[in-house]
């Protein structure tokens, strides 16, 4: 039997059918995965298409382990690497491409069906929006509609069909959109079990088997590096980052600083996170104060696969899983693989380490030798208007060499521009006295060194800054777009200090947002009004993510103890989960076994069925398989009145009139013709 | 020594009676209830299922909530379908099969009318070892399976139980019922190649075409019509009038022949019936009349297509 379907061809439409899902599949690799994979995959499956269309020959078979190799060679050589979660989704798909490329047989068919769903599950790994959901849906309909009409045809062996010629009589009867609409029907009947399933069916609390962040390759949103370029590569960016729900008071959009990575390290170019900075503070060291200017909100992070978590500063309630480092991030245990939500304190008042430590103090003044000679003279002078003073904790000096510098921003001809010119080896000398224009990160970058050259401790701070709120949601949305960089100063006594240059330059950016600095859209596409459309629809990506995304063990634990339920033993949880798994098989079954068959769409059907009901109720008794005449003849014999006895014959020729032969007659007056009928046999019988 | 395939019709024969005494008759005409289905995961099925269990296990270690909707609700297809299966054979009328006689060597075509009455049936296959016919059967609508059987011997050919499968909608399960019918196909000697010429009034073969042979001028001639038989052509006045000229005999004017078992000049049941076989053929082709003589049975004179399958039949049946 399995040697027969092996060898049954495919007709070209269940070939078309199967490529056609098959291509829409791969589609969303196109947001996932590198163009030369994606280019790759799509010529395997258009070969297939042309193979069909033109009657190729199938590809030889030499060629076909050539055609793996180069598939492998394009994965290693546009990832670097063969392992990691993206790497195996795309492996997936370069998989189900090459299979494509042989698909000859009911086997090979089933096998491609099956691993595109695997597919479109994995693209869940990546993309998890509503749209992303509804995507997914589609692709298993398709694929399920093509397992259809791999079930509709036949086609007789070559074997078979040379001996029986007769067979190839029947043109396979394969069913366009009605088939998909009965396919669809079918995933309606299963869809209350889906929900039920998915609600009680028991979550993993911890995780059978944990991600290795070697697998992880966060490739969007905020990097722990920033050289030239990298925000403002997000800028062009609009996927949301993260949600912020405030539950006590929304402070304004310029005091909304999300803190990310902390850099310290300056190799002349690129600014990178400290191993050092990666410290956690010890538990005596931090702040358990919480005063009336103290904010409480929950963010909703979208995930990013990295493992820092975004918080206004400066933290003093963390979540459970995260710890705070020496850079006041804070920083969650497990790489954010998932949205994830968590609430959070804040105290903006809070002075962060009043005094430094001389390892830190060395490393937040640090500079690489052999750069920016010309910088470095101008701070020189800077510094003989306001020299150091003695003791220590007297800054009023370095305050106003601070302010000298952000005026110097200010007052000279600094611009805030999208497409700065590139810099060179002295790139802050440059950007000071040459280009100066560029993007926030220059003006962090640039402002940070120049205060280390000054002497004063400095750093540079990654996060987003500001966001759109939702007033119908009430919820603020921040997207990669809002990405900036900013700086931080240490002054004894005072701790470290937010200085924001870019406000200097751009102080609309930080008091409206970064979509209203540059009055030209970023690209083609670029609209205002699409700008509020998405960021209006955003509401229900939000909804979506706070009742369906969220949802965990927590979650069920949750409604477990809304109902009253929370103490119960192991064996009557167990019960409450598998009672409504139970009821809702047993509910879906009896509704397809017993209505479904006795509710017929056609009226006359339907119409006919009441007449032999009735008549049944009245006493008369048939079985399943007389057909209309036997009916008939069976009524006629307890009938005395002869008029009753034709109705009862009049509508056993009707019957057999309007099902089986090709006279026409209107479904209104086979009703109306039934219906008088039964009255007459009715009254006769008393 | 008993082979493979023996043994396997013979526990298969063992299984169907077991089945028809504990859940009821299998022979058509028969309305298919839930003691005559049955339904098993096809091994796709299986594969699949493995597949989606996998999806759901990676799905609750990531706490993937889209990952977890897509596979719960494909679980949940997976085992509402096994209901739409069973549901698809459940009630379908089988009918005895129709068939018509065959010559063997030919052949039998079984033509098993399935109808239903409520809903579509769809992609219905018959198997006997292998996928034979397959159809979607509409409400109201006569279709009918196909099984074609090679004929070897003349006699009665049997169906054979068979299989009526489905794997409607997607290939996860394999739903069937066996279906035990005593349909059989008549099937007639095979007619030999190169019969003989036919028997004019009853005299045996050999001896009438050499009689026939030499007396061309006892008999009238006329020129060669197109639907002579070869047998009546006069060769040698043919050659010397350069032209075909047939002989024109008294008993093909009467129409008098007997097909006679006993003047056969051969030995062989078998090749005496194939011959009687093509006589039979070559009389009604010419529309003699006719009759025909078996031990123990007899065929009154008469012609048309009734008196030739009733000839048929009895050859078909000869000594069984």
């Amino acid at each position: 039997m399995n040697k027969a379907i092996k060898s049954l061809p495919l007709s070209s439409k269940a070939v078309l059918w199967l490529l056609g899902s098959l291509l829409i599949a791969s589609l969303p690799g196109w947001l996932i995965f590198p163009s030369a994979i994606m280019l790759f995959s799509l010529a395997m499956i258009a070969w297939r298409f042309l193979n069909l269309y033109y009657n190729w020959r199938p590809l030889p078979n030499w060629l076909k382990p050539l055609l793996v190799i180069i598939a492998m060679a394009t994965l290693y050589l546009t990832y670097g690497q063969l392992y990691g979660r993206r790497i195996a989704a795309a492996m997936l798909l370069l998989m189900m491409s090459l299979k494509a490329v042989e698909l000859h047989n009911r086997r090979d068919a089933r096998v491609l069906a099956s691993l595109g769903v695997f597919l479109a599950t994995t693209y869940f790994l990546f993309l998890q929006n509503p749209t992303m959901l509804v995507y997914g849906l589609t692709i298993v309909v398709l694929l399920l509609q093509s397992l259809n009409v791999l079930q509709l045809e036949f086609i007789p062996t070559t074997a078979t069909a040379d001996q029986r010629p007769s067979l190839l009589r029947q043109v396979p009867e394969i069913p366009g959109i009605s088939g998909l609409i009965s396919s669809l029907r079918i995933i309606l009947y299963a869809l209350p079990l889906g929900i039920v399933l998915f609600i009680v069916f028991p979550r993993l609390a911890t995780p059978l088997w944990g991600v290795p962040e070697a697998a992880l390759d966060g490739k969007s949103g905020l990097s722990d590096e920033m050289s030239p370029g990298s925000i403002q590569n997000l800028f062009m960016d609009d996927s949301p980052a993260f949600r912020v729900e405030f539950l006590t008071r929304r402070p304004p959009n310029s005091e909304l600083y999300w803190r990310g990575p902390v850099l310290w390290n300056f190799d002349g170019r690129r600014w990178s996170t400290l191993y050092r900075g990666y410290r956690i503070i010890p538990p005596e060291q931090l702040p358990a104060v919480t005063t009336e200017q103290s904010i409480r909100y929950r963010v909703q992070l979208e995930p990013s696969e990295r493992r820092w978590l975004y918080a206004l500063d400066y933290v003093v309630e963390k979540p459970a899983d995260s710890r705070l480092t020496r850079g006041y991030q804070l920083y969650a245990k497990q790489p954010v693989t998932n949205p994830r939500t968590y609430s959070i304190t804040s105290e903006p008042a809070f002075i962060d380490i009043p005094e430094l430590s001389g390892a830190y103090r060395k490393m937040a003044l640090d500079l690489p030798a052999g750069y920016n000679p010309e910088a470095s003279d101008w701070v020189r002078q800077l510094r003989l208007q306001y020299p150091v003073q003695q003791p220590s904790y007297n800054t009023e000096n370095d305050i106003l060499l601070i302010k000298s510098v952000l005026e110097y921003f200010n007052q000279e001809e600094f611009y805030y521009s999208l497409n700065p010119p590139l810099l060179g080896h002295h790139s802050v000398d440059e950007f000071l006295f040459d280009t100066r224009s560029g993007f926030c990160e220059h003006y962090a970058s640039t402002f940070t060194v120049l205060m280390r050259m000054a002497g004063i401790p400095a750093r540079v701070v990654t996060g987003y800054q500001g966001g759109y709120y939702n007033q119908a949601g009430e919820y603020l949305l921040v997207r990669q777009s809002d990405a900036h960089a900013w700086a931080e100063v240490w002054l004894d006594g005072k701790g470290w200090l937010r200085v924001d240059p870019t406000s200097q330059v751009a102080p609309e950016r930080i008091l409206s947002g970064a979509m209203d600095v540059f009055s030209n859209p970023r690209n083609w596409h670029d609209f205002t009004w699409l700008r509020e459309l998405r960021n209006n629809l955003d509401l229900i990506q939000h909804f979506w993510n706070n009742w369906v995304m969220d949802f965990s063990a927590y979650s069920q634990s949750q409604i477990l103890k809304n109902l009253g339920l929370g103490k119960l033993g192991k064996r009557w949880i167990a019960l409450i989960i598998l009672l409504p798994i139970f009821l809702t098989i047993a509910a879906t079954t009896l509704f397809l076994l017993k209505y479904r068959s006795i509710r017929s769409r056609n009226p006359a059907v339907r119409a006919y069925r009441s007449y032999l009901k009735q008549l049944e109720k009245a006493g008369f008794k048939f079985s399943i398989s007389d057909d209309a005449s036997t009916v008939a003849h069976k009524v006629s014999e307890k009938l005395n009145n002869k008029q009753s006895i034709a109705a009862a014959w009049l509508v056993a020729e009707s019957v057999n009139k309007y099902f089986y032969s090709k006279q026409a007659i209107s479904i209104k007056a086979f009703e109306t013709l039934v219906k008088g009928s039964l009255s007459k046999i009715l009254r006769d019988k008393g | 020594m008993i082979t493979a395939k023996q043994f396997r019709q013979k526990s298969q024969a063992r299984f169907l009676d077991y089945i028809s005494r504990r859940r009821g008759p299998l022979k058509p005409p028969l309305q298919l209830g839930y003691r005559q289905i049955f339904i098993i995961p096809s091994r796709f099925g299986a594969g699949f299922a493995v597949l989606l269990l996998v999806m759901t296990v990676a799905g609750l270690n990531y706490n993937n909530n889209l990952a977890l909707i897509l596979s719960y609700l494909l679980l949940a297809i997976f085992l509402s379908v096994s209901n739409l299966g069973y549901r698809n054979l459940r009630g379908l009328n089988i009918s005895p099969a129709i068939s018509k006689p065959v010559f063997a060597g030919n052949f039998a075509e079984f033509n098993i009318p399935v109808s239903s009455h409520q809903g579509q049936r769809f992609a219905l296959e018959c198997w006997q070892e292998e996928c034979c016919d397959q159809l979607t059967a509409k409400p109201g609508r006569p279709a009918s399976l196909l099984i074609r059987k090679k004929t070897e011997k003349r006699g009665r050919l049997s169906l054979g139980p068979w299989k009526l499968q489905s794997a409607w909608p997607f290939g996860f399960y394999r739903v069937w019922s066996w279906i035990v019918p005593d349909d059989t196909c008549l099937v007639y000697p095979a007619p030999v190649e190169n019969p003989p010429p036919l028997p004019w009034s009853g005299s045996s073969v050999g001896l009438s075409s050499l009689a026939q042979a030499g007396d061309d001028e006892l008999h009238g001639l006329r020129d060669y019509q197109a639907g002579d038989p070869l047998n009546r052509i006069a060769w040698r006045s043919s050659a010397r009038a350069d032209r075909l000229i047939t002989r024109e005999s008294e008993q093909q004017q009467s129409g008098e022949i007997i097909l006679d078992w006993d003047y056969l000049p051969v030995a062989g049941t078998e090749l005496r019936l194939s011959i009687l076989c093509a006589w039979v053929l070559e009389a009604e082709k010419q529309k003699l009349n006719w009759s025909m003589r078996l031990p123990g049975e007899s065929l009154t004179k008469g012609s048309g297509r009734g008196h030739q399958q009733r000839a048929l039949s009895l050859l078909a049946l000869y000594d069984e």
